[in-house]
């Protein structure tokens, strides 16, 4: 029991480590609900720890977790000092929890809205119950991701031997290594490997999606309780268990697939708001969660190649107005991602990568000819994967059926943005399997899953935006302005 | 007594057999561990039986006397609704809780006392990707910590090298094609083992990467560089699908670079 009040006392210091970031961040957004700022301070400390630590590792040789205490209290403190002696017009007002604070007035919408929280109060704690009675022991779990944390548990260090000499045995010893750095912590922090409550940060990670998709859903205009609904249902989503409980499981990956999820969702929706509203933090959150993604897992790349895909085609063909503008700003976005990402940029390259997964190198012309044989097998299995339901409840396939009624509002510039953005990245994961230098069989059984559910709650997202502009339930002069598409996103 | 007297009385029963299966499971998750061994089954058919139960709750509240009268939309529509609605209740009746209860009963399993040591053992003795726990937990003991250890054997050596650790861990295949395959192709030996890679892509085969041809006495020199370099003196052989011929043994360096 002490050990999980240890994880949870963590869990809070890194919260508020993040907030420091957080108010930096959102400087001059106004008041920022709690179901926003708390997710994004979580990561944002997080993001500092990892890049504090690599730091310390690359110039150091070692880093020690209480440096990342240090920088969390000099982060809170910048924070704190900007907010008192800062400009009082650009002060961040942290609101509470808009869930609580203005439910729908509606007796039915608010009836809606707290079944839909109580159920959502009653799967985290599942998820929660899940990380603490089993222990994180998936293949991937171990060999990849617990085995750097306990290398660096024991080392401080991601550039000893353990990650350099290419006889050791040592899976993917170049994957990214945010989410190990936060193990290591937890480890060193509760008296060393527990990999039981190390599935804690994971259950975490999912509360904090669960939040932020919730207070997303409410600032892009859908009212009542369909946000609550929508979060609902990414909370029931029967893939929860995949990674939150079973051995096999864990999306076939050590569960970081989630955290990826999460910064992917951050990091697009940030975009998203940003392309409509325009506003500093939109942008900073879109760039700095994508150099998150690329500090937790390989397809961190692919989520920065389609935001900036996604921001492109806003910038050329959203009919914004200033095109030059807006298309360095599209670019900016991305090298604000790298710049984030570049501690591990740095600290990577004195690491050997011992194993074919060397897509840059399939790009030939041999190859990509005889990739189109493989068509068939993909969409095969990708088809399998998305229509099955006690998997993925009816989102994809309801995706699927959206797509007639969406194509004339994506060529009326209606979510212009999401829907370039989601082309895009099915696009993307699909050339990758045309051209994987893996066994396709084996790939595609092994990648599928985790693939969908990087995806996953910005497809939520969409078919909420869908469902809200048609919402029966709502006021006409609202659903003129979901209808109309104002913005060019 | 009418049919919708008899009908409501039927509904009644329903909902004291629901009472009593939740009640069950309830008593279940308090009552019995590890579940992943024992309760599994027992879980099921609760959840099977309260799905049904509630399949028959439902269907009394459907208006079926007015189904006749429906326009053929309307009903194609209702029976759209009605699969859509027992798949949903599929899916939340038996993933979601009942992972619920079975994420309770674990936790209780931890909390009263089983460690996760004992888990451990249990998780992976029963499953055939992991090694043997009780094969692990004897080489710790034997092995210095300090110690290098050259692993010879089959399938999974990442996890071996994750519970070995801080003991060194080092992939030293012993036969020539292995090393060749091994080294400077990016190829760990696991990979030349694990049945999914030694597939060829069927649809591209240009997708494997060929290996160096080495010569052999550069082999042998590369061979005992590393093993001289590394200190190493214990061989682990592992052999996952004939676990008692699993070995660790102290070798001399010297005899081990020999061919």
């Amino acid at each position: 029991m002490t050990g999980v009040v240890i994880v949870f006392l963590y869990l809070i210091a890194v919260s508020a480590a993040g907030m420091g970031v957080a108010l930096i961040v959102f400087r001059g957004a106004g008041r920022v609900a709690a179901e926003v700022w708390l997710p994004v301070s979580f990561a944002l400390g997080l993001g500092l720890q990892a890049m504090v630590l690599l730091s310390a590792m690359v110039a150091f040789g070692a880093g020690p977790v209480w440096l990342a205490g240090v920088a969390g209290l000099v982060a809170l403190g910048a924070g704190i000092a900007l907010q008192i002696k800062g400009d009082p017009a650009r002060r961040v007002d942290l609101g509470g929890f808009q869930m609580f604070a203005n439910p729908p007035a509606d007796g039915n919408q608010r009836a809606l809205h707290f079944a839909a929280f109580a159920l959502i109060a009653f799967f985290v704690v599942v998820v929660y119950l899940n990380a603490l009675s089993y222990p994180f022991t998936s293949y991937d779990g171990r060999a990849i991701w617990s085995y750097k944390a306990k290398v660096m548990l024991h080392e401080q260090s991601i550039l000893g031997e353990a990650f350099t000499d290419p006889y050791r045995i040592h899976y993917h010893r170049d994957y990214p290594v945010l989410v190990p750095i936060a193990m290591y912590a937890i480890y060193d922090l509760t008296g060393g490997v527990n990999e039981r409550l190390v599935r804690m940060l994971f259950s975490t990670f999912f509360l904090m999606q669960v939040l932020f998709l919730y207070g997303m859903l409410r600032r892009i205009g859908t009212g009542g309780a369909l946000a609550m609904v929508g979060a609902l249902f990414y909370c029931a989503t029967p893939f929860r268990d995949d990674w939150s409980e079973r051995d096999g499981g864990a999306l076939n990956s050590g569960a970081v697939d989630i955290p990826l999820s999460f910064f992917a969702m951050v990091s697009v929706l940030g975009f998203l708001l940003f392309w409509r509203e325009r506003q500093r933090w939109q942008y900073l959150l879109g760039g700095v969660f994508g150099g998150l993604a690329l500090m937790t897992k390989s397809e961190g790349v692919v989520i920065v190649a389609v935001a900036l895909a996604g921001n492109m085609a806003v910038a050329l063909f959203g009919r914004g107005g200033a095109i030059k503008r807006d298309v360095a700003l599209a670019i900016g976005g991305v090298l604000l991602s790298f710049a984030v990402a570049l501690p591990w940029q740095i600290a990577k390259s004195g690491i050997p990568n011992f194993y074919d997964e060397d897509y840059g190198a399939q790009f030939r012309p041999d190859i990509l000819l005889g990739a189109w044989q493989r068509l068939g097998v993909i969409l095969y299995t990708i088809g399998k994967e998305i229509v099955f339901i006690e998997k993925w409840n009816w989102y994809w396939v309801a995706l699927i059926a959206m797509v007639p009624a969406a194509i004339p509002a994506w060529l009326g510039r209606r979510e212009f943005f999401l829907d370039s953005l989601l082309l895009a990245w099915l696009s993307i994961y699909l050339f990758v399997y045309m051209v994987s230098p893996l066994n396709l069989v084996f790939h595609l059984n092994t990648s599928t899953s985790r693939l969908a559910s990087h995806l996953l709650p910005l497809v939520l997202v969409r078919l909420i935006l869908f469902w809200a502009a048609r919402n029966p339930f709502d006021t006409p002069a609202r659903l003129a302005v979901l209808r109309g598409g104002a913005a060019p996103c | 007594m009418s049919a919708e007297r008899a009908l409501g009385i039927a509904m009644r029963v329903v909902d004291v057999l629901i009472a009593v299966v939740f009640v069950s499971v309830v008593a279940n998750a308090a009552n019995t561990w590890p579940v992943y061994i024992v309760g599994d089954k027992l879980l099921a058919y609760h959840f099977k039986a309260l799905f049904w139960l509630l399949v028959v709750r439902s269907a009394s509240v459907v208006p079926w006397r007015r189904f006749p009268v429906l326009p053929p939309i309307r009903i194609a529509a209702v029976v759209v609704a009605g699969i859509v609605y027992l798949l949903f209740l599929h899916t939340l009746i038996l993933t979601n809780f009942y992972s619920a209860v079975v994420a309770v009963m674990h936790t209780r399993a931890a909390f009263k006392g089983a460690t996760d040591a004992e888990i451990a053992i249990d998780i992976t003795e029963h499953n055939k990707w992991y090694p043997r726990m009780s094969f692990v937990i004897k080489v710790q003991e034997l092995v210095p910590e300090d110690a290098a250890i050259a692993y010879i054997g089959d399938q999974r050596p990442h996890i071996m090298s994750y519970l070995l650790y801080p003991r060194r861990v080092y992939a030293l295949p012993e036969m020539q094609t292995t090393l060749n395959q091994s080294i400077q192709d990016n190829w760990t030996w696991s990979h030349l083992e694990d049945p999914f890679h030694k597939q060829e892509d069927p649809q591209n085969p240009r997708r494997r990467p060929t290996p160096p041809d080495l010569a052999p006495g550069r082999i042998q020199a590369e061979m005992r560089r590393m093993i001289a370099e590394r200190k190493i003196e214990w061989v682990l052989y592992y052999d996952s699908l004939y676990t008692d011929k699993s070995f660790i043994e102290r070798v001399d360096p010297a005899t081990l670079a020999t061919p």
